[in-house]
């Protein structure tokens, strides 16, 4: 038996000792992320900029928001970071508010470039003139040759032939009430527009003695009075009494008076007739500054009235020139100032009555071109008149000032249709220096719009993101607020101080001072606001609770808001409807905040390298325990 | 898992008779046979449904997903959470790394099975093993390109979220022990190594010769399983059951045909029917294991079928044993009752089992020698291997056993 319990035991014990053991399985798991390195330096403030001014937002969260809200908002706010730091990128790499932007180095330099080049071109063309026979050829065959461009064989040309002429006839009374042509002397027959010369010849308005060319020079009064505007159709078109009072009105013993008049000269009024002064001016003579304003000044259409009260004189030069803008379709019966109007496109709604196919390769119009050259603001002369006519005695003529931007941008392609033809053409190295400087300037001004355009692209952005933001945040029960707030923080002398307050609460900020050298926060009254900061001193609130970690970033700021409503921590009713408001709210009174503390927690990042921003979260606590949780997103705006 | 140690567990009770090497033998009337059966084996690996081998720990192979962190947040940083999932355009069941884990099982039992010849032809037995079983486990945690994905989103200068990403870096390192906090959370065991010994269910068997010709004998055994054997607790996940915690009917026929003198080739054919219990399970699913309920489900182990066949020798001068066999095993499906579908269809899911065995047995029988007087004790030791050639759903078991059967 002892043999049997000894074999029993042996194999009882033969499995003793003998225990599972699995082989230890690896962890191979992702290094905690790091904070980012800020060099102990968080807000990255150095003595040449000692303070930097956050503005975002603090949401407010509603425990019951729906998660696919808090996703549109984080994409909102992503969104908004990308806008703000593309731009800060943008600006900061290309030095563009330094170099691009309006009052910009490049800008200035290209107006300096231009300016340089006008002198340039000026000089360069010193000494090259356009030939009379030159100017003569392209005055007699221009207008047919665009005419033929513009219309070739199309039956609508004669209608366009008509128009052409009677803005012609038009050009004759505007050169002959022109300040600038009767205070003048010219060796030849002045032009009232060039281009209109065949129509004139065709009609012989000027082949009377008194406009034959004079080398000793004379004015060309009587010419375009007495012998030109009485051999016009619109002349024929008044009324026989209209046409008698104005030739009676420029009778030769009249006429010296008359061009002194037009020509501003004041010894003009010393009429020796006093019925003609009578007829002209009244009976005591007391509308003569109706005479100036209305005829020769050209004044508003309000001054110019024609009715009956007016001398006889005045009323009939009124309705010779009187303005008639309301046409709908071209009326060669209409007023002359009109019909030049509709020509050179100087007026939009009379223009539209006269529509002209549009030129082939050129981005000016036919009707451009005859306000370039023949355009007389005021009493100035035109472009053509300044090619054209040859002065002799009285003021040089000069180039008109432009002051229409469509015109203005394209002078250089007018200019250059008419090379040869009006202005003389730049050759040899002066051209190619000429050409440089051109291409210089197109390369810089390419470079100023592209960099705007860019730069235009990426700051719509941040008003459009912004909208976006808003309108998410209003949605119904994703947030009790929705607040701007503002945090500047300085360092002055090893003193980091930051400034907390909601959008339009400057006054009531909150400040908290904390020291770098021991890392220890300040406590009233050693932390005190510094006026370099730029924040009123009235109303701040000190806490002593804002401590920055040097490793970390981290960032808390708290204070318990015994006086919530100083930095703005009060009711904003929600604004309603569908469009993004761009207006903060807030459904918590002062008093939800009272004797609560809010405390924020920051970390610092640098977007694209280049915007400092500070996000994290804000709660507000009572008694340890957090009541609200707000998400905050702030970001250098330069406050 | 705990699937699979529970079958480990009960691959050995069963086996109360010998399957490889069945015979149709009785025990003399009176006599007495007390067989001491040692078994032993060890597991780490299991076959799955398509036979594949893989670790014996593959169900606690999951990824880490979304929905799990999420799952462990709450108020408005679960929100947070979820917000980010939808702003990133990630869905909850994207992951972020994987748990893995080996678990290693060994088992030792000790069945003392005692028979008596009732008559010359019926033999009545008793079995009730003791049994002495550890398991380890080492859970690893790797993260993925998910997680690089998450940490990435959130450390994004736009997105300048750096403290949740060291937060959730954090996380991730510490995932194994948020992983046994979670378990603890949910009134489970932490994973650690397990160990435990007592007695497994008693089987109670009759065994009757009802045909002994010159070659051909034969034998009906039946008999039942009662569950006084420990039973598995639904709040360890590396527990190894001694019992399956119902009554088992079982019923077996045995053939033996004699080829030649001392060599017999067998064959046998059983069946168990086992008949519903109860028992506390985790309603467990195919998304989540840990996070259940727990409930008492009435329950239904699938059917068992065992047969095999096998060639026996034995030399009658020298005593000397051999014999090689193959075993095949069947079992149906479990069922549960509860109105949970996930969970009914989880705990149900790869309890259809099968495996296959040869088998090898070398003997050396006393009782020869001691009818001849030629030994003092009558009795008869034996070492049998059996080797699992192929399965499904099956523990990658090999068994070892020692058999010492004394007669008095």
């Amino acid at each position: 038996m002892n043999k049997y319990l000894l074999i029993i035991f042996c194999l009882l014990m033969s499995g003793c000792g003998r225990w599972a053991k699995a082989k230890k399985q690896t962890v191979d798991v992702l290094p905690v992320t790091e904070y980012p390195v800020f060099n102990e330096n968080v807000f990255s403030l150095t003595p040449a900029r000692e303070t930097i001014g956050y503005g975002g937002t603090m949401v407010i969260f509603n425990k019951a928001a729906d998660p696919v809200d808090i996703a549109a908002l984080l994409q909102a706010s992503i969104d908004s970071r990308i806008a703000w730091a593309s731009i800060r990128r943008f600006d900061e790499v290309n030095q563009y508010a330094l170099r691009y932007s309006e009052d910009g180095t490049v800008p200035k330099t290209v107006e300096i470039m231009k300016a340089d080049l006008e002198v340039f071109r000026q000089n360069a063309k010193k000494g090259l003139e356009i030939s009379r026979e030159t100017l003569n050829e392209t005055s007699e065959t221009w207008m047919n040759s665009e005419l033929d461009l513009l219309f070739g064989e199309d039956p609508s040309r004669d209608k366009a032939d008509a128009v052409f002429r009677s803005y012609c006839e038009a050009k004759i009374f505007e050169l002959a009430s022109n300040s600038y042509f009767a205070a003048r002397t010219f060796s030849e027959r002045p032009t009232p527009m060039p281009f209109c010369e065949p129509y004139y010849a065709a009609a012989q308005l000027f082949d009377d003695a008194s406009c034959q060319a004079d080398p000793s020079g004379k004015e060309y009064f009587s010419c375009l009075w007495k012998s030109a505007i009485p051999k016009t159709e619109a002349f024929n078109r008044f009324s026989e009494g209209s046409r008698t009072a104005i030739l009676s009105l420029f009778a030769n013993q009249n006429l010296e008076s008359l061009r002194k008049i037009f020509a501003l000269d004041e010894s003009g009024y010393e009429f020796t007739s006093d019925r003609f002064k009578r007829v002209v001016f009244g009976r005591t003579g007391d509308k003569r500054n109706y005479f100036s304003n209305l005829v020769l000044k050209q004044e508003s259409v309000s001054q110019r009235v024609c009715d009956n009260a007016l001398p006889d004189g005045i009323r009939t030069l009124c309705s010779v020139f009187e303005r008639n803008f309301a046409a709908t379709d071209v009326d060669l019966d209409q007023d002359l100032e009109t019909i030049v109007a509709i020509v050179e496109g100087s007026n939009i709604v009379a223009s539209s009555s006269f529509v002209l196919p549009d030129r082939p390769d050129t981005t000016f119009s036919t009707k451009q071109i005859f306000f370039y050259f023949g355009a007389r603001r005021n009493h100035e002369n035109s472009e053509a008149d300044r090619i054209y006519h040859q002065i002799v005695s009285g003021p040089n003529l000069v180039k008109p000032a432009i002051t229409d931007e469509d015109i203005l941008e394209k002078v250089g392609e007018l200019e250059e249709v008419f090379t040869g033809k009006l202005y003389p053409a730049i050759s040899g190295d002066a051209l190619k220096e000429l050409e440089t400087r051109e291409a210089l300037i197109a390369d810089a001004e390419k470079e100023i719009e592209d960099f705007q355009a860019q730069y235009d692209t990426l700051n719509d952005a941040i008003p459009e993101t912004s909208a976006v933001a808003f309108t998410v945040g209003n949605r119904p029960n994703l947030a009790h607020a929705f607040m701007e707030i503002r945090f500047k923080v300085s360092n002055h002398d090893g003193i980091l101080r930051a400034y907390f307050w909601l959008n339009g609460y400057k006054s009531g900020a909150v400040l908290g001072c904390f020291n770098l050298e021991n890392r220890l926060a300040l406590d009233s009254p050693s932390c005190t606001p510094d006026e370099r900061d730029g924040i009123p001193l009235g109303d701040i609130t000190i806490t002593d609770q804002f401590t920055v970690d040097e490793k970390t970033g981290r960032i808390d700021f708290a204070f318990e808001m015994l006086s919530p409503e100083k930095p703005g921590l009060v009711r904003k009713e929600r604004k309603t409807g569908d469009n993004p408001t761009f207006e903060s709210f807030s459904d918590f009174y002062a008093a939800d905040f009272y004797q609560k503390t809010l405390h924020l927690e920051l970390f610092p990042n640098l977007v694209y390298d280049h915007l400092e921003v500070l996000t994290g979260k804000a709660f507000i606590r009572k008694d340890g325990f957090d009541l609200e949780e707000a998400a905050i997103s702030l970001w250098d705006q330069n406050l | 898992m705990k699937y699979f140690l529970f079958t480990i567990g009960l691959c050995l009770i069963y086996n109360d008779q010998s399957l490889s090497f069945e015979n149709t033998q009785v025990l003399p009337e009176g006599i007495r046979n007390l067989n001491i059966r040692t078994v032993y084996t060890e597991a780490n690996t299991k076959t799955s449904e398509n036979g594949d081998v893989e670790s014996l720990a593959e169900p606690l192979w999951k990824p880490l997903k979304f929905r799990n962190i999420i799952s462990s947040e709450e108020g408005l940083k679960k929100k947070q959470l979820q917000a980010l999932l939808i702003q990133q355009g990630w869905t909850e069941d994207d992951t972020v790394g994987d748990f893995y884990a080996e678990l290693d099982a060994q088992i030792n039992v000790w069945a003392p099975i005692f028979a008596y010849g009732l008559t010359d032809t019926i033999t009545i037995a008793a079995a009730l093993p003791f049994y002495s079983a550890s398991t380890d486990i080492a859970v690893g945690f790797r993260t993925n390109e998910g997680a690089e994905r998450f940490i990435g989103a959130l450390t994004d200068p736009t997105m300048s979220n750096n403290n949740a990403a060291v937060e959730a870096g954090e996380k991730l390192q510490d995932a194994i022990s948020r992983l046994n906090t979670k378990l603890v959370d949910n009134n489970y065991e932490e994973f650690e190594k397990w160990n435990g010994s007592g007695m497994g269910d008693l089987t109670l068997l009759a065994k009757a010769l009802v045909y002994n010709g010159n070659v051909l004998k034969s034998a009906v055994s039946a008999g039942f399983t009662a569950p006084t054997g420990r039973i598995d607790n639904p709040d360890i996940f590396t527990d190894l059951p001694f019992g399956d915690g119902q009554w088992d009917v079982l019923t077996q026929l045995t053939f033996d045909q004699q080829l030649a003198k001392g060599l017999v080739f067998n064959q046998f054919y059983k069946y168990t029917y086992q008949i519903e219990g109860r028992k506390d399970t985790r309603l467990k699913t195919r998304e989540e294991t840990i996070e259940v309920e727990k409930d008492n489900l009435a329950f239904k182990l699938g059917d068992k079928i065992d047969a095999g066949v096998s060639l026996q020798y034995e030399q009658e001068q020298t005593g000397l044993q051999a014999g090689l066999g193959l075993v095949a095993f069947r079992k149906y499906g479990d069922r549960y009752e509860t109105d949970d579908f996930e969970a009914k269809q989880e705990l149900q899911r790869e309890t259809d089992q099968e495996s296959n065995y040869w088998a090898a047995k070398l003997g050396y029988s006393t009782v020869g020698a001691f009818r001849r007087k030629e030994f003092a004790v009558p009795l008869i030791a034996s070492i049998e291997y059996r080797k699992q050639v192929s399965g499904k759903n099956m523990p990658r078991t090999d068994f070892t056993q020692f058999d010492l059967r004394l007669f008095f």
